[in-house]
């Protein structure tokens, strides 16, 4: 597939994702109808701050509870994470709550809850939520998030030991967005530096992938990205996008202060800034020859 | 003997710990299996490790708590953030014979630190599991532990009665029982008369350096780029030198102690000794912790740079510093899994003469001791 038919497929599948959140909507609005009273209560739980410590077992009861209508247990959930921000008071519910998310991470609740339950389970690292979330990447059949979710959830502990499952997806994957969860997850090992150069210089990626790659090369590594970046800056076939991109994390990041001084790189910037219609490359140059 | 390594599956190592539990030579076997260097935590995620050296950790409550396995229990109650091994500390403490005094403050200070990330736990399996059986909470355990020493434990006796006081309640009404039950525990004592000698902070000890390995030439760059070898920093005076890595994500371990080592340096200036130590920390993770990352880590943390005061990174790997020093730090795919608070004093020959490690040092005493070696 080359970068134009990359492109069309990427924007495609975001614009499917809009309508399908648009036809989503009215969906879970008609489910929530029968039982807008009881959510209503619920949504205002947050605010009694008196009664909290009487009422969020309850949330956490209604939140547990299988028989319960799954608008009501989503917004118990709501008003949970909510509440969860006054930390001192939340705090003696804390264990029970993280208890009753893994309870309903699992493949009979409803999709969105066990998502928002593997989502805040993984903020904590908790490992019940990342073993699910890992299985399901291994194996289809298990998962119970989309890929590109666990991708995202797992990302959240760098201390996880994520990176060989982010590589096998990466190398897998067909969608862009799963391939950029993934590199997420790749760029925080100083092992993947050679990928992420790789891919940075690869005309055929899309350009969500090398944008990243970028910013994970220079988050690993900024004296490789500044040699890799000043190719893409000069190469007049590069994407104009990618190489104003390069061009602004050399003008504004500290590490690269000696480019400021490198004559011969000035004179290029310079002649670039006075040719052809580029108009994201010459604001780029025009950062960069303002910090001179 | 089953051969135990960081790829034996969680659940082999569980039956090879269980089998040990019965075994009548146990204990040693086990503090072995708590060292961070042990293979068998090499290669895993710093969940899986920490849930292992729980799982081990918890076994003392039952055959006895070995006087060697007492630094690994002080470390978790001092430093532990997570719920599970600090519970697996204060489970272990059940096993004392004898129990120090100093052990109540810091069980003190782990349910402060654990009030607000308390989660279940349950013993009978090393991973979570959902809504099972035979669960408490870290919290739990500890207030128990409180229990167990009772009349021991009676200088938390005000302490206690002020946690069940707090309005809101910072406690669950199930851990609040368990803290009446801790309180009438502990009341029926007296205040004790019988003072430990023994402090529960780190203290110098002397140790043995891996010979095989020639630490002068071990290529070092600092926080600015700078290079040069081990031996051309470290030898001419003697040295302060600490370990740490800016990803850790314990903030009373590497960020602390980075802290501390700043608070050392404005220490030695203050008292005009700043031109004869060094004052110094290498990272674990140098191929992630580049020059930068390290000046920017050490001064939000307050350390002033100078020729006598950096951060370092060794340019090729780590392990030579780590065998060298027998450092207590082992590592997952991606970066540290675990690892204790190691600081190692260096005499003027960039010779280890003295080691503060696992429990937080004190400045004051590592000065004392450097002014010793100078």
């Amino acid at each position: 597939m080359d970068v134009k038919d990359y492109r069309q497929a990427y924007e495609r599948e975001l614009t499917a994702g809009s309508s399908r959140a648009k036809a989503a909507a009215p969906a879970s609005a008609a489910a929530a109808a029968p039982h807008a009273a009881a959510i209503d209560e619920i949504s205002r739980v947050p605010q009694e701050r008196d009664q909290l410590p009487t009422k969020i077992p309850s949330l956490i009861a209604t939140l547990r509870d299988q028989n319960v209508a799954t608008p009501i247990r989503q917004a118990a959930l709501r008003a949970l994470r909510a509440v969860a921000f006054l930390a001192e008071l939340f705090a003696p519910f804390r264990a029970e709550f993280l208890d009753a998310l893994r309870q309903i991470a699992k493949p009979d609740t409803d999709q969105q809850l066990r998502q928002d339950a593997l989502e805040i389970l993984s903020a904590e690292k908790d490992p019940y939520a990342q073993d699910l979330l890992k299985k399901g990447l291994e194996n289809e059949q298990d998962s119970l998030v989309p890929a590109v979710k666990a991708l995202q959830f797992l990302r959240n502990d760098d201390h996880g030991n994520f990176v060989d499952i982010a590589r096998d997806v990466f190398q897998k994957a067909q969608d862009v967005a799963t391939k950029v969860a993934a590199l997420r997850i790749m760029a925080t090992d100083a092992k993947s530096r050679g990928l992420l150069e790789q891919l940075l210089q690869d005309k055929t990626q899309p350009q969500a992938l090398r944008t990243l790659s970028a910013t994970g090369l220079h988050f690993l590594d900024p004296q490789k990205f500044a040699e890799v970046a000043q190719k893409i800056i000069l190469d007049k076939s590069d994407f104009e996008d990618i190489r104003a991109t390069a061009l602004g994390a050399l003008a504004n990041a500290p590490d690269h202060q000696h480019l400021f001084h490198d004559t011969a790189f000035i004179d290029a910037i310079k002649k670039l800034g006075s040719e052809g219609p580029l108009q994201n490359l010459h604001s780029a140059v025009g950062r960069f020859m303002s910090k001179l | 003997m089953l051969e135990i390594s960081g790829v034996t599956p969680l659940a082999d190592v569980v039956a090879y710990v269980d089998r040990l539990r019965a075994s009548p030579d146990a204990g040693e076997i086990l503090v072995g299996l708590l060292a961070e260097q042990s293979p068998i935590y090499d290669g895993r995620s710093t969940n899986e490790a920490e849930r292992l050296r729980g799982y081990v950790l918890t076994s003392f409550e039952n055959i006895g708590l070995p006087a060697s396995a007492m630094a690994f229990v002080i470390e978790e109650l001092e430093t532990g953030l997570n719920a599970y091994t600090v519970a697996a500390a204060a489970k272990a403490v059940r096993g004392i014979h004898d129990p120090p005094e100093h052990l109540v403050p810091l069980m003190l200070e782990a349910i402060d630190r654990i009030a607000s990330s308390d989660d279940v736990v349950c013993f009978e399996h090393i991973l979570p599991r959902a809504g099972g059986a035979a669960t408490t909470t870290a919290l739990t355990e500890l207030f128990r532990t409180f229990a167990w020493l009772g009349p021991r434990a009676v200088a938390a006796l005000p302490a206690l009665k002020a946690m069940l006081e707090r309005n809101p309640s910072t406690f669950s009404p199930a851990v609040a029982r368990e803290i009446e039950k801790a309180i009438a525990a502990v009341a029926i004592g007296q205040p004790s008369t019988h003072h430990s000698c023994c402090a529960h902070n780190a203290q110098p000890s002397s140790f043995l350096t891996s010979s095989d390995i020639d630490i002068g030439s071990i290529a070092l760059q600092d926080q600015d780029g700078e290079l040069f070898s081990f031996g051309e920093f470290f030898r001419g005076r003697p040295s302060a030198l600490t370990f740490f890595y800016t990803r850790c994500m314990n903030p009373n371990k590497c960020s602390l102690s980075i802290t501390k080592l700043g608070r050392l340096q404005q220490r030695t200036r203050e008292e005009g000794l700043d031109a004869r130590f060094n004052v110094a920390a290498i990272t674990y993770d140098p191929a992630f912790d580049i020059s930068q990352r390290l000046r920017i880590y050490g001064a939000n943390r307050g350390l002033l740079f100078d020729d006598r005061t950096r951060l370092l990174r060794t340019m090729g790997p780590f392990d030579p510093v780590q065998r060298y020093f027998d450092l207590g730090v082992n590592y997952g795919s991606t970066t540290v899994n675990q690892h204790r608070i190691d600081l190692i004093l260096l005499d003027s020959c960039g010779s280890p003469s003295t080691r503060f490690t696992r429990a937080q040092w004190e400045e004051k005493d590592v000065l004392a001791a450097m002014n010793s070696l100078s």
